[in-house]
């Protein structure tokens, strides 16, 4: 008997909620699909950034080096991905560029939840006259499109990849104050939390023991998901020439150059494209798989 | 008896857009030392609200307290600023919730729960704190090897049963109960009870036991508050609340109650509903479905006279049978 009282039935009673929700993704073969995609990136990224560091030319010569006599020539065994109109090879420049693409959508995103969350979470808990005050600030920056704003910030800083960072970060805020804001104000009610309140825990308590953790499932699906639209907005605005400027390479500002070389080589804007997609596809998929396995409605 | 809580005509009112609730209307109630106190009344009586007021998490906005005191040995409850009020809650007076389902935090272990209330309150440390909140655990019939575990891993009375050991973790003098077995089925029920009743032996805690139970007061309870429109309608001991009904409701509600004994073939309800608490009557509340109703009940608000004892009523005729006692 004794035994059977330390042996507690099956497996599944010892997991943690993380462990259940590892599981709960594992069944979903599409958003392991997009997870295994994500890491081919990084993987990408971190290759580029050893060659950069084991050897610096390889950059100057393969992925800036200009060679007009390759000028828009279809892919071949030497260049798979062909070479755009300066000469430069396509499969060189696609793999460098997948770093700033990736790492300023994600960086952006990131930047924006640090900001807006904690302003969301405060307006959500405190209601009133506190809720009014931030979240009409937030309304302001809502008011102006996404892009937009992000164009104007660029475009009053100057160009530059940090601007263009900071731009995509602040057009960001407003989005994630409004979800967390969400997010706390339908957990707030639960009676865990009055309960919380009746054993004698502070405010700060209460916030971060009780309301956050149960609040962060919709605010990390809204990441993962965000992260592809930022990727896109990034490439958006390079494609817009307030991004990251020629010869550094990135998704986007390829697409630029290739669009004037549409009718003459379809590689050039194909096979970036095809990256971003790819990028994307593979955050959305990420995504989805999150919220499904976060999710408690799904849930068992 | 020693009063080890005592409210002074509470009044609670929530604001809200459509106009104002009046929940909790001028209520006197004193919880002696080791006693049960039982509040029953129906839903919407304004039971949880008492609890809440006296815990002080009525939402506010909307919520406010309007008037009263709750002493509280010497202090007045109502008056504590916020630090105050926070040390109170948890280590002298705990609460038990309605539903044990959503009573509990879903992403931490129920251990940790329990640890919890005991790191605010005791200067111990964590391991020490975790340790207690096995012990407590044990203490609720649930072994402790479980403490690791998440509230969804546990049943309804398993739960109940943790939020117990919370309530119950730093030994509180008071502990208000809002209508703990309620969520729970008849055969847990009456084991959370039988727990309750032992804890509150080994603790020496006094129990505000609100609840619609008659059947749940019977078993626990020592003195019963009868609360309707959110008035006290009625007050006394155990035996003066079952054998000397005094008022029109009390007798409604037992009335209501099925008897194995007798044949019956329906129950008896109280017809009608409860007077909106936004529009109270000017007279008395319950004059609407009262069977004794007078003219006078729907023009006068009747005044709490003192029967005998501790036997306290709201009602036009028990007054007017205790004059005529008199002559």
């Amino acid at each position: 008997m004794a035994n059977k009282t330390k042996a507690p039935a099956g497996e599944a009673r010892q997991r943690t909620l993380f462990q259940q929700a590892v599981l709960q993704f594992r069944h979903n073969r599409l958003a392991v699909l997009g997870l295994v995609m994500i890491c081919l990136f990084l993987l990408v990224i971190l290759g580029t950034l050893i060659v950069d560091i084991v050897n610096p030319e390889f950059y100057t010569t393969h992925v800036i080096g200009q060679d007009l006599t390759m000028r828009l020539k279809a892919p071949s065994a030497e260049h798979i991905f062909g070479c755009d109109e300066y000469g430069q090879d396509l499969f060189f420049r696609i793999l460098w560029g997948t770093r700033l693409s990736l790492l300023i959508g994600i960086a952006a995103i990131m930047l924006s939840v640090l900001i807006g969350a904690p302003f969301g979470m405060i307006a959500g808990f405190k209601g009133g006259r506190v809720d009014n005050v931030i979240m009409r600030f937030m309304d302001v920056l809502l008011s102006v499109p996404y892009i937009l704003l992000a164009m104007a910030i660029v475009a009053s800083l100057g160009r530059s990849t940090f601007n263009l960072l900071l731009a995509l970060a602040v057009s960001g805020i407003a989005k994630y104050a409004r979800v967390s804001r969400a997010a706390v104000m339908m957990v707030k009610d639960n009676e865990y939390v009055e309960a919380a309140r009746a054993i004698g825990a502070s405010d700060f308590e209460i916030l971060f023991k009780y309301i956050l953790p149960n609040a962060l499932a919709p605010i990390l699906i809204q990441v993962s998901l965000g992260i592809g639209d930022s990727i896109l907005a990034v490439a958006g605005l390079s494609f817009l020439g307030l991004g990251v400027q020629p010869p550094t390479p990135e998704w986007g500002s390829i697409l630029t150059s290739a669009r004037t070389y549409m009718r003459q080589a379809w590689h050039v804007s194909v096979f970036p494209g095809v990256a971003l997609i790819l990028a994307v596809i593979a955050f959305n998929l990420f995504g989805d798989g999150l919220r499904d396995a976060l999710d408690p409605k799904l849930k068992r | 008896m020693k009063n080890l809580l005592e409210i002074q005509d509470l009044t609670v009112r929530f604001h809200t857009e459509d106009g104002t609730v009046n929940a909790v209307n001028h209520v006197d109630l004193r919880l002696e030392d080791g006693m049960t106190l039982g509040v029953v009344g129906e839903t919407g009586a304004g039971k949880t609200t008492l609890a809440k007021s006296i815990m002080r998490i009525i939402p506010h906005p909307p919520g406010k307290i309007e008037g009263g005191k709750i002493i509280y040995g010497d202090r007045d409850l109502l008056e504590m600023d916020d630090t105050e009020i926070r040390s109170v809650r948890g280590k002298e007076i705990s609460m038990i919730f309605q539903d044990p389902m959503s009573a509990l935090n879903p992403v931490i272990p129920v251990g940790e729960q329990i640890a919890e209330v005991i790191s605010i309150h005791e200067n111990l440390d964590k391991k020490q704190a975790y340790e207690r909140a096995c012990a407590m655990l044990e203490m609720v019939g649930i072994p402790a090897f479980r403490a690791h575990e998440y509230p969804h891993q546990f049943s309804g009375g398993m739960k109940q049963r943790v939020v117990i050991a919370i309530a119950l973790a730093c030994s509180p003098r008071i502990l208000i109960a809002d209508e703990p077995t309620t969520a729970l089925d008849v055969t847990i029920q009456a084991q959370v009870l039988e727990m309750m009743r032992d804890l509150k032996e080994k603790f020496g805690t006094s129990i505000l036991m609100i609840t619609h139970d008659l059947g749940v007061v019977a078993q626990m309870c020592q003195k019963v508050a009868i609360m309707y429109a959110g008035e006290i309608v009625e007050s006394g001991t155990v035996y003066d609340i079952f054998d000397r009904t005094a008022h029109p409701y009390t007798e409604g509600l037992l009335g209501a109650i099925p008897k194995v004994h007798l044949q019956e073939r329906r129950l008896r309800p109280i017809d009608g509903l409860m007077p909106d608490p936004m529009e109270l009557p000017a007279g008395c509340a319950f004059c609407e479905r009262c069977k004794y109703a007078q003219e006078r009940c729907s023009a006068e608000h009747p005044p709490m006279v003192l029967l005998e004892g501790e036997h306290y009523v709201r009602c036009f005729r028990a007054e007017q049978g205790r004059e005529e006692d008199k002559a």
